[in-house]
């Protein structure tokens, strides 16, 4: 696995030790998960979700919420009703 | 207080209905317990500060005859991954560390309706992705019975919790085994409920295929009524299901006359220790002199429910924990020194300070299996497996009612033992993961000890929907083994 490209996929920092302990492990847990390749799944559909429950459809209706002050309280940073970010160009 | 800590929410009820207590007596009992052992046990990353105003509410509505709802009064933890409004909710994660709910779970709600008392919210593995409870950022939480050993996890916190006396009843969630192992390995009842009974919203996503909360108790009983609560179809969970909510507490059965109880032959291998095995063993007897017929069943396809379960929960949460990117909400790495270069510096420097090691290794592992090249080796081949599994159940269900098992190969292991062996940890879970990847609900129940004085739990799993049997299954071994050991601190 090219752990650095990964990692840059999934916006995520590692410090070198992290990378250099996940590049050892991953090669064992790759392996471990290598055994399913023998199963036969031959013309069998994925399956997303576990129950066959037709999924609940609702009106999509707009609802007094009360909640944004605090929605904006737990941002790191804010600007009136905006969420601000520092400049990062 | 030692019995009112050592009781049952249906002992509790009917002190409370007999005025021979008030709930804020209750809930100081509790918090004198969480105060007593919280600095040891760590179950509790937060208490709720309004408690006693909250209980001294409830006092008086008891003096006028007016405290009805099926849980009034009775004091409870809640996993700290279930937002409460206006408490913290940090998932055991720095990247949520300062994080307060703007709005309630719906299993928090209807709790509260039914006139819960919240104490705080219990530990667990960062983002619940862990088996020991020894990753959560606010530190290790220890098992009651023995604080060399871990409490299992993630819902460590909520199990050592009522392990401890410190909440009457606690709220986890299981992702892979999240609930059932840790009531196993703190010897008390824990239930996953059939995926689609219990809405998922308000509660912090680790993998939505699979997730879903359950009560971790000290009897069947409590376990059955906390589940009839919390389950039923939510608007604002179109994964719920619409099927109706049985009184589950109020038909429990001992008798098992008429009930066929399947023994997955690939679950009794021979990395079950003897102690395990010797308690599963016994309760297949109990189980036989209640009535049941037991026979042996066969799926051959779980040996392959670990890595199934890794592939579809690493992706699913390398998905759903994209959403902590240091712009709404939660942690944001401090720019002012060293400024970001660019919008993806922004990011991956905030993720990389605000999640731990665990949580980055699952959060690689996912992306790399949903990317380019891999998409179809990995993630579909689990997904194409996982119907298999799922199948190969329900067939299995065609000739059973519930099937036994133990819950892992052995009970607790001591805290330090796994946590650098990803495969050994994970492998922990073989016995368990099966049962989310189908839907499927499942329990643990205690069933005994080691010979080192651990617990060790019985996991009963049934068809979709069919909780009732499972709760009937595990009311008998209950009332047959009557367990009365605590640990120490209780």
């Amino acid at each position: 696995m090219d752990i650095d490209n990964v990692a840059k996929l999934a916006r995520l920092t590692l410090s070198e030790e992290e990378s250099k302990a996940f590049t050892e492990q991953f090669d064992s847990i790759l392996n471990y998960f290598e055994q399913i390749k023998n199963v036969d799944t031959a013309n069998v559909e994925p399956m997303v979700t576990p129950t066959d429950i037709a999924l609940y459809l609702r009106k999509d209706e707009a609802k007094e919420w009360e909640g944004s002050t605090q929605v904006l309280e737990a941002a790191p940073e804010t600007s009136g009703q905006l969420f601000t970010v520092p400049p990062v160009v | 207080m030692s019995d009112i800590l050592k009781s049952s929410i249906s002992e509790l009820k009917e002190k409370l209905d007999s005025k021979q207590v008030k709930p804020s007596e209750l809930a100081e009992a509790y918090l004198g317990q969480i105060n007593k052992l919280n600095s040891d046990i760590n179950a509790y990353i937060s208490v709720n500060e309004s408690l006693m105003d909250e209980a001294k509410a409830l006092d008086s509505k008891q003096e006028k005859g007016e405290l009805s709802g099926k849980l009034a009064g009775i004091p409870l933890g809640i996993k700290d991954l279930l937002c409460v409004k206006g408490q913290r909710n940090t998932a055991g994660s720095k990247i949520l560390e300062n994080f307060v709910a703007p709005y309630t779970s719906t299993v928090s709600q209807k709790l509260l309706d039914e006139g819960a008392l919240v104490l705080g919210k219990c530990n667990l593995d960062e983002f619940a992705m862990g088996s020991s409870n020894e990753t959560s950022y606010y530190g290790k939480v220890k098992n009651p019975w023995n604080y060399e050993y871990v409490p299992g996890g993630s819902s460590g916190g909520s199990a050592a919790a009522v392990a401890a006396g410190m909440a009457a009843a606690t709220i986890g969630t299981d992702t892979g085994g999240s609930v059932r192992q840790p009531a196993s390995f703190c010897g008390i009842v824990g239930v996953k409920p059939t995926y689609g009974r219990v809405s998922r919203y308000g509660i912090v996503a680790f993998a939505s295929s699979l997730d879903q909360a359950g009560p971790m108790t000290r009897t069947v009983k409590d376990a059955a009524l906390m589940s009839e609560v919390i389950s039923g179809h939510d608007p604002y969970d179109q994964t719920t299901a619409q099927e109706a909510v049985p009184e589950w507490s109020k038909s429990l059965k001992q008798d098992l006359k008429g009930l066929k109880i399947g023994l997955p032959k690939e679950y009794f291998t021979d990395a079950i220790t003897e102690d395990t095995k010797k308690v599963v063993d016994n309760a297949i007897e109990i189980v036989k002199k209640r009535g049941a017929e037991v026979i042996e069943v066969s799926l051959p396809l779980v040996k392959h429910a670990v890595p199934v379960y890794y592939l579809v929960a690493t992706s699913e949460a390398s998905s759903n924990l994209s959403r902590y990117d240091g712009v709404r909400y939660g942690y944001r790495s401090d720019f002012s020194k060293k400024p970001a270069e660019s919008l993806e510096e922004f990011y991956s420097r905030t993720r990389g300070e605000g999640f731990g090691s665990e949580v980055k290794r699952r959060i690689i592992l996912g992306t790399y299996c949903l990317s380019s090249g891999y998409y179809d080796a990995y993630y579909k081949k689990a997904c194409q497996v996982r119907r298999l599994i799922r199948d190969e159940f329900m067939q299995a269900f065609n000739s059973c009612d519930v099937m036994l098992s133990p819950v892992t190969t052995s009970p607790a292991f001591k805290a330090g033992e796994r946590i650098n062996d990803p495969v050994q940890m994970y492998s922990n879970d073989i016995f368990t993961t099966s049962t989310n990847l189908a839907g499927l609900p499942g329990m643990s129940v205690p069933g005994g000890f080691s010979q080192e004085g651990l617990p060790i739990g019985i996991q009963l799993t049934a068809a979709h929907f069919q909780e009732q049997k499972m709760f009937d299954v595990a009311y008998s071994i209950e009332q047959e083994l009557q367990l009365k050991e605590v640990p120490n601190v209780l």
